[in-house]
């Protein structure tokens, strides 16, 4: 992993307790050692079924929830020994987007507000500066007129505005690394590509880095440089969108790739290989590989033993899995 | 926000019943303002707490004014006359008859066409002398010319005849009857009867007695004895009807505090419920927010406040401690603050905390208080605003059932204080209905008008209900 990264997680852990009545009686063990990095300007797609970990690996990348072990680094500081108020500093430089665009926008403020509250919370610029920078970052996300849309309510925006909206508050700090957590998932797929095409242009314009967390392989290929398939709270595969998508190394890439719909009627009755089973439950996770009840690769007495570390399969691709364990040399 | 508002009310606009609620509320705020305007807070708790002697020239349990339109027959109103402040049908002669003596002669003479004898007659009298006492003789004289000796007495000092309790005279007047028409009454004759009845056969009979309309005279004869003597007195004939709102056992003007219990109740009302709805809501804010010790914390003391009996505890505070009506508004607060609200808040809060946009909130760096009271807070003001106003009825009722359980203040005129004398006066059993009518219907109709408006504010900001 090179030096340049922005943001880094080393072993990182989170836990959730499961409570009953007034003990802990397990823990759901969301996010269970990533090691992750995203370099500056570049976009890393998070790749992973529902209740995965995702969303908490991106919300603990802004900080949002605390780890119970490992370490993130955001510009080479420590997240995780970070005070609260030291902590919201180093928020100023992130930015978040969320899958909803209906629930992440508080109802009862105008549009202009909404995309003001950073700047006012961060104390950034007078009252004539603010209103500047909030005209200019509804104009950044095509909302024009701004002073028009401005005014509005969240309530009276289509879903791709409302984003739009999201997307200013989220831009407005001027973030070096912005978390997307399924943007465009809600959206209409006609517009989900407009979207994703501010992204570029906003990354392109302002140097930003993405983490953009998906269920949707469509998207991730247009819009991510790199790629990372996360499974039952482990990163099992990462490497260059392209060339994990169109030559999948681990056994559950290769699942989810062939798990997308094919278009080509000439295959409307070929049986698509799906992985039996399902995700397994994150308080009591299987031993070993957390993939091996469902891998056609199952290897008795070695995946449901032993935790199968990342193998350097590839030009920067890496790959959790034994099968390359002969192939390739230990990272 | 203030544009939501500014919706809402358009479109309280178009509500026929919430107009009518928002009518009355706004006559009732109209009386409040005049009131507090009119008569100052101290005078009316003065005037409540006055006892007899400010109120002597006031009847008894009269009833309203208005009485005598519904009962189609003139009412007698109070007369006074005072003979030390001349005026037209006073008059008041001293006339020396040698070298001290003189003869003091007080004429008064007013014109009666009611339709029913006064409640009560009585004279308050000075006196002023050296050694000896003047002697008096009061005479009624009716309109047909009969001659009444009322009393003939030396005053040794300041006093009152009260005249209708006279003993003696009823007993005289019962043999006068007795001379002239050969009969007893068969009714127990109090002399305001017999000075004012039409002097034949009918008086003999309570159902049959008849007022006697014309001009009526009582003449003072009296000799002063002293060079420096002289003898006022005042004669106040009692009415059956006082003011706008009657009187009570005590002669008080009940208008006073029917008028000073409006801007009571409605004070009293709006505090409670605003204050304690905003109390829960914070407290339930703080709590959903806080999560962890904080919220066991305070769910728990929420659940020992709901456990505790509302009305008896405060029936032991008010009976332990003497507290008046501002006190108890506190307590009522204290003891509601940790009320049902909180749960009914937090389970919300708990709602709202989660939502995408706190999360955002806290993503670019807000702090708790900021996301409180600026992203949390404004969302469950649409159903806190329906919610206080339909609580501020309750409250209206919560003073007024405190003060006819006879744990309300008892220094401060309100309705439910009217209500409780009129209790304890027997006021429905001796068929003084205004009595307890009037500040019951003032309870009504502030419930209805917030009850109506509250309605439609629900209707507004909830509108799923509208279509029930």
């Amino acid at each position: 992993m090179t030096t340049e990264s922005l943001v880094r997680t080393e072993e990182l852990r989170i836990y959730f307790p499961v409570r009953k009545f007034f003990g802990t009686v397990g823990e759901v063990k969301a996010v269970d050692g990533v090691n992750l990095s995203i370099g500056r300007k570049e976009t890393v797609a998070l790749v992973g079924e529902s209740g995965c970990g995702k969303t908490t690996l991106g919300r603990a990348l802004l900080g949002l929830v605390k780890p119970k072990s490992g370490k993130i680094f955001f510009d080479g500081t420590d997240l995780t020994i970070l005070s609260e108020r030291e902590l919201k500093l180093m928020r100023r430089r992130m930015g978040v987007v969320f899958q909803d665009p209906y629930a992440s926008l508080n109802p009862s403020f105008t549009v202009y507000r909404i995309v003001e509250e950073p700047l006012v919370v961060n104390k950034i610029g007078s009252k004539e500066e603010r209103r500047e920078m909030v005209l200019k970052a509804l104009e950044e996300v095509k909302l024009n007129p701004a002073e028009f849309f401005a005014s509005k309510y969240p309530h009276m925006l289509s879903g791709g505005q409302r984003q739009r909206v999201a997307i200013a508050r989220a831009i407005i700090t001027k973030p070096e690394f912005v978390v997307t957590d399924e943007p465009v998932s809600m959206l209409d797929a006609s517009i989900r590509v407009e979207i994703l095409l501010l992204f570029r242009e906003i990354q392109k314009k302002h140097g930003v880095s993405f983490l953009y967390i998906t269920h949707d392989l469509a998207t991730a290929k247009y819009f991510s440089d790199r790629i990372a398939i996360m499974y039952a709270g482990r990163i099992v595969e990462t490497g260059p969108t392209k060339a994990v998508l169109s030559e999948p190394l681990h056994p559950y890439t290769q699942a989810l790739i062939d798990a997308i719909p094919d278009p080509d009627p000439s295959n409307r009755f070929v049986m698509r290989k799906i992985p039996p089973g399902q995700p397994p439950s994150l308080v009591n996770p299987p031993k070993g590989c957390r993939f091996h009840p469902r891998c056609p690769f199952f290897m008795q007495g070695k995946c449901d033993v032993l935790e199968p570390p990342m193998y350097r399969v590839g030009v920067e691709r890496f790959s959790a899995c034994f099968l390359h364990e002969e192939k390739v040399t230990i990272k | 926000m203030s544009s939501i508002i500014a919706e809402g009310l358009k479109s309280v606009a178009s509500y026929k019943s919430a107009l009518i609620g928002a009518a009355i509320i706004l006559m009732l705020v109209g009386i409040s303002i005049y009131t507090v305007a009119a008569i100052p807070y101290d005078e009316a708790v003065r005037l409540w707490r006055a006892g007899e002697q400010t109120w002597i020239e006031a009847p008894r349990n009269a009833y309203p004014t208005w009485y005598s339109y519904i009962l189609q027959k003139r009412l007698p109103e109070t007369i006074i006359k005072d003979s030390s402040k001349p005026e037209l049908g006073v008059n008041k002669v001293i006339v020396p008859a040698g070298e001290t003596i003189k003869v003091l002669r007080i004429e008064m003479s007013f014109a009666f066409d009611y339709d029913d004898i006064p409640s009560e007659i009585n004279i308050f009298y000075t006196v002023r002398y050296n050694k000896s006492a003047p002697q008096i003789t009061m005479t009624w004289i009716k309109p047909d010319g009969t001659e009444i000796e009322l009393r003939k007495f030396n005053p040794g000092s300041d006093g009152a005849y009260y005249l209708s309790v006279d003993a003696s005279l009823a007993s005289r007047e019962v043999e006068r009857l007795v001379n002239k028409f050969g009969q007893r009454p068969s009714y127990e004759l109090t002399p305001t009867v017999s000075l004012f009845a039409v002097e034949d056969r009918s008086i003999l009979e309570r159902d049959t007695v008849t007022v006697m309309k014309g001009v009526y005279r009582l003449s003072v004869e009296g000799l002063l004895l002293d060079p420096q003597s002289d003898f006022d007195l005042k004669l106040v004939v009692y009415g059956k009807v006082y003011g706008w709102a009657g009187t009570d056992h005590l002669r008080r003007d009940i208008g006073i505090a029917l008028l000073w219990g409006t801007p009571i109740a409605l004070t009293f009302g709006l505090i409670a419920s605003v204050s304690i709805a905003l109390i829960q809501m914070a407290i339930g804010a703080v709590s959903a927010w806080f999560g962890g010790v904080v919220d066991n914390f305070i769910q728990r003391v929420t659940e020992v406040f709901i456990v505790l009996p509302f009305l008896p505890t405060l029936i032991m505070v008010s009976t332990l401690y003497k507290i008046d009506i501002w006190t108890i508004l506190l307590v009522v607060i204290i003891l509601l603050s940790f009320g049902p609200g909180v749960k009914n808040y937090r389970a919300v809060f708990l709602q709202l905390k989660e939502s995408q946009y706190i999360e955002a909130a806290k993503a670019f760096g807000a702090g708790a208080p900021r996301i409180i009271l600026l992203h949390l807070v404004p969302r469950v003001i649409p159903t806190m605003i329906p919610a206080i106003v339909y609580s501020v009825a309750d409250f209206v009722f919560l003073e007024a059932a405190l003060a006819i359980l006879g744990i309300g203040d008892p220094r401060t005129p309100t309705w439910g204080k009217v209500i409780e004398d009129s209790f304890y006066g027997g006021a429905l059993f001796k068929g003084l209905y205004y009595w307890t009518l009037q500040p019951a219907f003032l309870l009504l109709i502030t419930s209805l008008s917030f009850a109506l408006v509250g309605l439609t504010l629900d209707k507004i900001f909830n509108p799923r209900l509208r279509e029930v």
